[in-house]
């Protein structure tokens, strides 16, 4: 009869659809909450999901991470006054210790060698001295590229002529195809801004934005940029600016942008700076909060500053220029 | 699971066609059950209690119908249970968290709060249930003695979520007997696509401009900025919820269902008594129905009539959100309410341009009030629209706003006037009938590749 072949089609399909349904449950995140703040930027790449020994580095390197808090308030306070080199040495010291810390955990993988040697190598490391505040004048042959936060700086609080590239949703993988308004200049990708004119400082802060994709990638394509910053400016001093952490509200509940991601790849960058010409800067220790998420009366979408708060982040940027 | 989703679209929506066409018109009701059950859980899925709270509220509710019915002297009774359970479960999931705070910030106390999550649409199926069981109390209604069928009414996953909030009577006869034709299919499709463009192609697209400015902070905004800001979320809130209750009619009405319209075309209203006639009717319905004229209405003088509608607004402002805000915007509701009923509505009535004219400022300054909660930051931008409230920190930040959204904003303006609606129409009348669908498939083309960038946001009302 024609109803059973329907009716038997019919639950036939409810099964296959409960089926389907019981795997999508099954491999699904746990569901964003229904209120949560989208990312301001639009996401180009797609995501493979970070391997769950992410969380094991990130217990250690949480460790690490709260030493450098530490260097750096300590360089804050003591900035008013010329560097000291005793300050200064121990300062480098720790930094220096950290960055040799990252790139022989990337290596073995092992956490506990993180705590160990960051005590060991302390007195025996070379310290350059570097950090100091900025001379009148010193942003106006700086560079800023960088995603939305870099926009917000831009806009709200720009450094004094200082040029800006940068774009909601920039990441390692569309800076070099993209074009920006540059100062004057008009809308020129990254290979022309760097050409056009001599910049004595390079800052950079990308990696939010390509958080979810396959991290060798994510580091390659950032080193191909680097390159092409010292191919246009040999002379530049390259700063390597942290992700910003996000809010525990964000960061509990997101699979992908939490801080034990933002974490582990400001890790692998912090390992490019070779405090000679290229360094790394943390701003996150001025806006975290005792549990090194980002502060809630610092943000209202758990992603961004608020536009007020770009002034201290200038203030911050002012305290650790580079003279040389 | 949100309509405006991939899978919703590609794969709940064409299984769940598929199988409730195929099966006999006997079990049809079983299917829409069965699927309806999966999309709740779906949804609730983090929280799978959830599930069997509705599942036992429609249970207890389909109980208590019958009882009344069957001891029909305590009628009383089982509407008291009934009605305790149904907004009891509503004040301990939604309220009780705001009471509590209230209470440990005015007496001192520490009470602790119970941090539970929204069961996802308590607020719509909370209020259908009830109407429900008063309709069974007042006799309007025969109770449901299939529980299936109850069910189907009540978890139905065209409006469960999200409205539009539809009384039992207004379907008791569909539910047991109801018919598609092919141009009710048609037409439903058509409706859903106009919905689903609304939410995709308008509402998603001017948010990215109400969450840019909350996260820059309101004090350092711009005042220009400010009032692009409200505009883009009054035009936004309205796509969102109207495209959200379209697609509901539209599924509606491929599954045989006729679901009463919920907007219509509030943002031409002449006054605030009329914007409430066009805004979420199906809400207004429900207090009239079941909160003003129990209460009196307006048949027991004009004291009373004016405590009547204090309650019934206050009630509407507090069903939105279990915030001060929200209290403050459905007593600033009942005020405007009152101005207009004390006089001022006969003056906009006879003066066109002006009510106009009144009307563009208000809503989007009343949906600033619902924006908001908390009440320090309200005030801020509430300073900033008017030139004050903090320093701007960048003066043309306006003009970056108009370059990203401004075409958002016009198509909202244009969209949110009964032209599009009037041409479609017209274009339907003429010899060029089949434009009208090239049209819409391009609509469906085009939310569906927004959909696939990931160019989508969360509904709006899903906090309710």
């Amino acid at each position: 009869m024609k109803s059973t072949v329907s009716t038997i089609l019919s639950i036939s399909l409810m099964v296959i659809f409960l089926l389907l349904g019981a795997v999508s449950l099954s491999k699904k995140n746990a569901p964003a909450d229904s209120s949560e703040i989208p990312v301001m930027e639009v996401q180009e790449a797609f995501f493979t999901p970070i391997s769950a020994d992410v969380s094991t580095l990130a217990v250690s390197q949480t460790t690490t991470v709260s030493v450098t808090t530490t260097t750096f308030t300590t360089t804050v306070a003591t900035t008013t006054s010329v560097t000291d080199t005793t300050t200064a040495s121990t300062t480098a010291a720790t930094t220096t210790t950290s960055t040799t810390v990252t790139t022989s955990t990337t290596e073995t993988q092992t956490t506990t060698a993180v705590t160990e040697t960051t005590i060991v190598t302390t007195t025996t490391t070379q310290i350059p001295s570097y950090f100091c505040q900025a001379p009148d004048g010193y942003f106006h042959d700086a560079l800023f590229i960088g995603d939305s936060r870099t926009v917000g700086m831009r806009d709200y609080m720009p450094l004094e002529g200082a040029d800006y590239f940068a774009s909601v949703g920039m990441s390692v993988y569309n800076a070099q195809s993209q074009s920006n308004p540059v100062n004057g200049r008009g809308t020129i990708d990254l290979s022309a801004t760097l050409q056009g004119k001599r910049y004595g400082k390079v800052y950079i802060m990308l990696g939010i934005n390509e958080i979810g994709c396959d991290l060798n990638e994510n580091l390659r394509r950032y080193n191909n940029i680097l390159e092409e910053i010292r191919k246009w400016q040999p002379n530049a001093i390259i700063f390597i600016e942290a992700n910003l952490h996000v809010a525990a509200a964000r960061s509990l509940y997101d699979n992908c942008y939490n801080n034990a991601n933002i974490n582990h790849y400001n890790q692998m960058l912090a390992a490019f700076a070779d405090n000679k010409t290229c360094f790394y800067l943390d701003v996150n220790p001025i806006f975290d909060d005792e549990s090194g998420c980002l502060g809630a009366e610092y943000t209202g979408d758990n992603t961004h500053v608020y536009a007020k708060y770009y002034a201290q982040w200038n203030d911050f940027l002012s305290a650790h220029a580079v003279v040389q | 699971m949100v309509f405006s989703s991939l899978e919703f679209l590609a794969c709940f929506l064409p299984f769940c066609l598929a199988s409730y066409a195929l099966i006999p018109r006997k079990y049809k009701n079983a299917v829409l059950l069965f699927y309806s059950l999966a999309f709740y859980f779906y949804g609730v899925a983090a929280t799978p209690l959830y599930f069997a709270l509705i599942v036992i509220s429609v249970l207890i509710n389909w109980m208590l119908g019958n009882a009344m019915a069957a001891w029909s002297h305590q009628k009383k009774t089982f509407l008291a249970i009934g009605l305790l359970w149904d907004f009891g479960c509503l004040f301990v999931f939604k309220y009780a968290d705001f009471f509590i705070g209230n209470i440990n910030r005015f007496a001192g106390t520490s009470v602790p709060f119970t941090n539970l999550v929204l069961p996802l649409g308590i607020s719509f199926f909370t209020f259908q249930i009830a109407s429900y069981l008063i309709d069974v109390y007042r006799g309007t209604v025969q109770p449901e003695q299939n529980p299936i069928d109850l069910a189907t009414y009540i978890l139905c996953f065209p409006q469960l979520i999200a409205g539009p909030i539809v009384r039992f009577s207004d379907v008791q006869k569909e539910i047991h007997e109801r018919t598609t034709t092919s141009k009710d299919i048609v037409n439903g499709a058509c409706i859903f696509i106009i919905g689903l463009g609304k939410k995709v192609l308008l509402a998603n697209q001017l948010g990215g401009l109400w969450s840019e400015l909350g996260g820059i902070g309101y004090e350092s905004v711009s005042t220009s900025a400010a009032w692009l800001g409200i505009l883009a979320y009054s035009l936004q809130l309205y796509f969102d919820f109207s495209g959200y209750s379209q697609m509901a009619i539209g599924l509606g009405k491929i599954l045989g269902f006729h679901f009463p319209e919920n907007f219509n075309f509030p943002y031409i209203s002449r006054s605030m008594t009329e914007f409430w006639r066009r805004w979420h009717i199906t809400l207004g319905a429900w207090f009239r129905e079941y909160v003003y004229i129990p209460l009196g209405g307006n048949r027991k003088g004009t004291l009373r009539t004016f405590f009547n509608l204090f309650v019934v607004w206050t009630l509407t402002g507090f069903w939105h959100g279990a915030d001060w805000n929200f209290l403050l915007w459905g007593f600033l509701l009942f005020v405007l309410i009152m101005i207009e009923k004390a006089g001022f509505g006969a003056f906009l009535d006879k003066h066109r341009i002006f009510s106009h004219v009144y009307m563009t400022l208000l809503i989007p300054l009343s949906w600033l009030v619902f924006a908001v909660s908390d009440l320090q930051q309200l005030g801020i931008y509430f300073a900033k629209l008017f030139g004050g409230g903090g320093e701007t920190l960048f003066h043309e930040d306006y003009l970056r706003y108009l370059h990203s959204y401004g075409r958002s904003l016009l198509l909202g303006i244009l969209f949110a006037t009964p032209l599009p609606k009037y041409l479609l129409l017209k274009l339907q009348k003429s010899a060029f009938a089949i434009l009208q669908y090239l049209l819409l498939l391009a609509v469906l083309g085009l939310s569906c590749y927004c959909i696939y960038r990931g160019m989508n946001d969360p509904f709006l009302y899903f906090r309710f």
